[in-house]
């Protein structure tokens, strides 16, 4: 970070308490929602934490359609865009890594979404969008250690005109979209295609190309004063190629070049039911909802022109969710109590095999073996030319918890004190099976059968309690400051990915076995139970203030936070290609974020901005010591910068628009042997607005700047993933 | 007198019946004796180093009709250098009661090892013999000169 970090703070802080800008109004004054979509008893500008909004124009303006457009413009928070709809990782304050449960939670009008799978969707019809950044454990529970993203979708009680909207652009790019309010009900829908950005040149062609469709229809119907009812369904359908990742060797990146199909196709559905009462003394608020997803991804899982091995995992999956909480109708009352209960099932049933091809079966297989048997003896050889390893998991997850929460408002000061006791279980069946047909030359005449199964159940459960302190302490009118003490956790769970490798080892012992043949070396030591694991919990202290002045909005937050049993990926021990997922590391990350923004009717501007060290405190994968070094893919820096500028003629308006950001550097490895560094990336918009209709240009990376958005190492070969090249869209959006 | 001869026909055939299950039993009895683990060191000369092995496990299977045995080794090296264990076989192994024990005798038999007949490691000049509950025997596997001393250990 240097002197570069510590003197951009200094001058922020002094630019925040200097400012004399004129008031209009506030950046962050949220569009009409009638469902309060954040779970905080006070408005989201008295909440003590990070939060950020974004508001609707913003949305449309920056052209903000899918979670990763979001990276850099909320401080910290970073969703490389890469791999396929089902991959969204999401870092955020040091945290986050690219398996498993994801470190952001993701509500939709207060319905937790629970599988990440689902985190990339369209956002046409989504009305505002709120961050609370830093662990959110106490409401929010699970997976909301890095944050919480909430997101309102369009009221039927707004007065938002019917909204169209079509973009065509770069790649044959289309996206249409349509909003609009009929009766009691907001229906939107979007429509999406492109034939790819980055070229397969095995095959000649795209490997990303996109066609998706989604629905939201929300109804809402207000009975008298006192209740809200309100139904969200999301439907989203959509086809995708994707996995456009290129051999990385030595200093030279080769382009995309695999053979076998790699792609995503996903049907989700969420229907959430919510009721809103708002007795006199008590409001109650009930949740329900139900949440399936039918997935299916193929991946070439060796990315090369070679037939290594392919990889099919095909998810079938239903959810039940509930959510029930009272708290004071009185807010301005000085004791303001919140009180909730939660629970969600969640079964998933996981067909996951892993298809060793020739090249695969010779390479990863017999070499492997035959490397260890003298060729006096003879060597091993396997007839078929593809050996699937099918893995078939059923696993249940379910969840209850209580939480508390008090805000006591006295005079310049809120204090907050909550805790929630959040009790997780699950159980996975796994039914495993690999067959072949082998051959010990030249002793054996003929090929031998051989099956391999492996059957068994895991279960685990958990107990966390999640307590939270903040102390809010309003200097002036305009002025904040708030600390805050709070703690959150991801959830455990069962590493599947782990399997195709534990029966890849489990077939060569059982071949050797059958043969009296014997390596020496040690046994495999990763069985199914070796696969479960716990909770990361993250402590979070946080010191932060927040300045309006006008529409002049400012905030600041320094934070530390200490991560304890972090799920990090590791070489297993014995003998073994792939690597998983455990308990191995304590970190520590401390971070500055910082937010400006300013606009009066013809200027606007936004700047956001965060430094970030993230370092493992304690972490051994099994082959080297990475104890003190960065922690990979966390990016220092996270920077965005927009400025834009309204001409008005007589009955139109020309925008002008541009924006600045980036993310890095970053180690893309434990070792910090490959790194990326800062990068800048341009973008820009010009419109014409007119009365109800719009005409737009907009670009992304416009000076179509290279880089990579994520690296990764499969059997001892290097890929990497680029970021997207320049996007040119022209569009017209029309409100009736 | 018809039922007389049916009754002795029959008496007869249960007569032949206890002959033959007596000779069965005798020979799943000696079958029996011969079907045991022994736990010993196994010593390989090679390059005129010998290579002793502890705790050496070896089966003796005898065959139905209880005149040879096939003695199975269990994940043993020739010698330390060799990268893998190997369970073998040796086939055909006669044997014959002496005054003292048994005698275990071979000339030449292939031993079946890795899923099948391994010429690499035919076995010349085996003999050997069972004395109460120890075994001992000298072969040749290919060119290494081997010999066991061994244990009757409980399988």
């Amino acid at each position: 970070m240097g002197t570069f970090a510590p003197a951009m703070t200094a001058v922020l802080l002094i630019s925040f308490l200097t400012v004399g800008t004129p008031l209009v109004d506030s950046l962050f004054q949220l569009p009409q929602v009638s469902i309060t979509a954040l779970k905080e008893q006070v408005p989201a500008e008295r909440i003590a934490g990070a939060v950020s909004t974004i508001r609707e124009e913003s949305i449309k303006r920056d052209g903000i359609y899918r979670p990763n457009s979001l990276s850099q413009k909320i401080p910290g928070l970073h969703i490389p865009d890469y791999g396929a709809s089902l991959t969204s990782t999401v870092y955020l304050r040091g945290l986050g890594s690219r398996m498993e449960n994801p470190v952001m939670g993701l509500y939709i009008d207060g319905i937790p979404v629970l599988d990440k799978n689902m985190y990339d969707f369209d956002w046409e019809g989504i009305a505002s969008v709120s961050m609370l950044r830093g662990p959110q454990g106490t409401l929010y529970g699970r997976n909301s250690m890095g944050g919480v993203l909430s997101l309102g979708t369009l009221s039927p009680a707004s007065d938002a005109a019917p909204t169209f909207n079509l973009e065509y652009g770069t790649a044959n790019t289309v996206r249409a979209g349509a909003s609009f309010i009929i009766g009691s009900n907001a229906l939107s829908s979007t429509y999406g295609h492109t034939d790819g950005y980055y070229l397969n040149t095995f095959k000649n062609s795209k490997c990303d190309p996109y066609n998706g469709l989604s629905l939201r229809w929300k109804w809402e119907r207000h009975s008298g004063d006192r209740l809200i009812m309100s139904n969200l369904l999301m439907a989203n359908v959509s086809r995708e190629g994707g996995f456009a990742y290129g051999q990385w060797k030595d200093d030279t990146q080769y382009p995309v070049s695999y053979n076998d199909e790699s792609g995503y196709s996903r049907l989700s559905l969420i229907d959430g039911y919510t009721l809103k009462y708002n007795g006199k003394s008590i409001t109650t608020q009930a949740a329900a909802s139900v949440q399936i997803l039918a997935d299916d991804m193929h991946m070439d899982q060796d990315y090369t022109s070679r037939s290594v091995f392919t990889l099919q995992q095909r998810q079938n999956s239903g959810a039940a969710t509930v959510e029930l909480s009272m708290r004071k109708s009185d807010t301005q009352s000085v004791w303001q109590p919140q009180t909730g209960v939660f629970s969600f099932f969640k079964r998933n049933h996981l067909d996951a095999p892993v298809t060793f091809k020739r090249d695969g079966i010779e390479s990863l297989i017999l070499d492997n073996a035959n490397s260890h048997i003298p060729s006096s003896m003879g060597y091993l050889d396997i007839s078929d030319t593809e050996m699937p390893v099918n893995s078939c998991f059923y696993i249940d997850t379910w969840n209850a918890a209580v939480y508390h929460e008090s805000v006591f408002d006295i005079d310049r000061w809120m204090f907050t004190a909550g805790i929630r006791l959040d009790y997780e279980g699950g159980k996975m069946d796994y039914d495993c099976l690999a067959r072949l047909h082998y051959r010990f030359v030249p002793n054996m005449s003929g090929y031998k059968e051989l099956s391999i199964p492996y059957t068994g159940t895991l279960s685990h459960s958990s107990l966390e309690v999640i307590p939270k302190l903040s102390v809010l302490f309003k200097a002036t009118d305009r002025v904040t400051f708030y600390t805050t003490l709070s703690k959150g956790f991801r959830a455990g769970g069962f590493n599947t990915q782990i399997f195709s490798d534990i029966l890849q080892n489990r077939t060569m012992n059982a071949v050797m076995s059958d043969l009296g043949v014997y390596l020496d070396r040690p046994s495999v030591s990763v069985m199914a139970h070796n696969t479960e694991y716990d909770p990361e919990t993250a402590w979070n202290v946080e010191l932060g203030t927040r300045v309006r002045k006008g529409t002049f909005n400012a905030a600041f937050a320094l934070y530390r936070i200490d991560v304890q049993n972090q799920q990090l990926t590791v070489f297993p021990p014995g003998m073994s290609t792939g690597r998983m997922m455990t308990n191995a590391g304590k970190s520590l990350s401390k971070g500055v974020e910082t937010e400006l923004g300013w606009h009066n009717d013809r200027f606007r501007s936004q700047f956001a901005w965060s430094w970030c060290d993230a370092r493992f405190v304690r972490f051994n994968d099994g082959n080297n010591d990475y104890s003190g070094n960065r922690i990979p893919y966390i990016p220092e820096h996270t920077l965005n910068v927009s400025a834009g500028y309204s001409l008005k003629f007589k009955d139109k308006t020309v925008d002008l628009d541009v924006t600045f950001g980036g993310a890095g550097p970053f180690n893309w490895d434990e070792s910090g042997t490959r790194q990326e560094p800062f990068r800048i990336r341009t973008g820009g918009r010009v419109a014409l607005v007119g009365s109800g209709w719009e005409i737009y240009v907009r670009g992304e990376n416009l000076t179509n700047a290279k880089g990579n958005a994520f690296y990764f190492k499969s059997v001892g070969n290097e890929f990497f993933a680029a970021t997207k090249p320049r996007i040119i869209m022209t569009g017209i959006t029309i409100k009736l | 007198m018809k039922k007389i001869s049916i009754l002795l026909l029959a008496l007869m055939g249960v007569i032949v019946s206890c002959d033959n299950k007596d000779e069965l039993d005798a020979v799943q009895e000696e079958q029996k004796s011969m079907n045991k683990e022994y736990l010993g060191t196994m010593t390989v000369t090679f390059q005129s180093t010998d290579y002793d092995t502890d705790s050496v496990r070896i089966s003796l299977t005898p065959n139905v009709a209880g005149d040879s045995v096939s003695i199975a080794f269990y994940q043993v090296k020739f010698v330390p250098q060799m990268p893998v264990k190997v369970d073998i076989t040796v086939p055909g192994i006669a044997v014959s009661k002496t005054g003292q024990g048994t005698e275990l005798m071979c000339d030449e038999s292939i031993p079946l090892s890795a899923g099948g007949p391994t010429e690499r490691y035919k076995v010349t000049a085996f003999q050997g013999q069972i004395i109460g509950d120890s075994i001992s025997f000298s072969l040749n596997f290919g060119t290494y000169p081997t010999s066991y001393h061994g244990k009757l250990s409980e399988k």
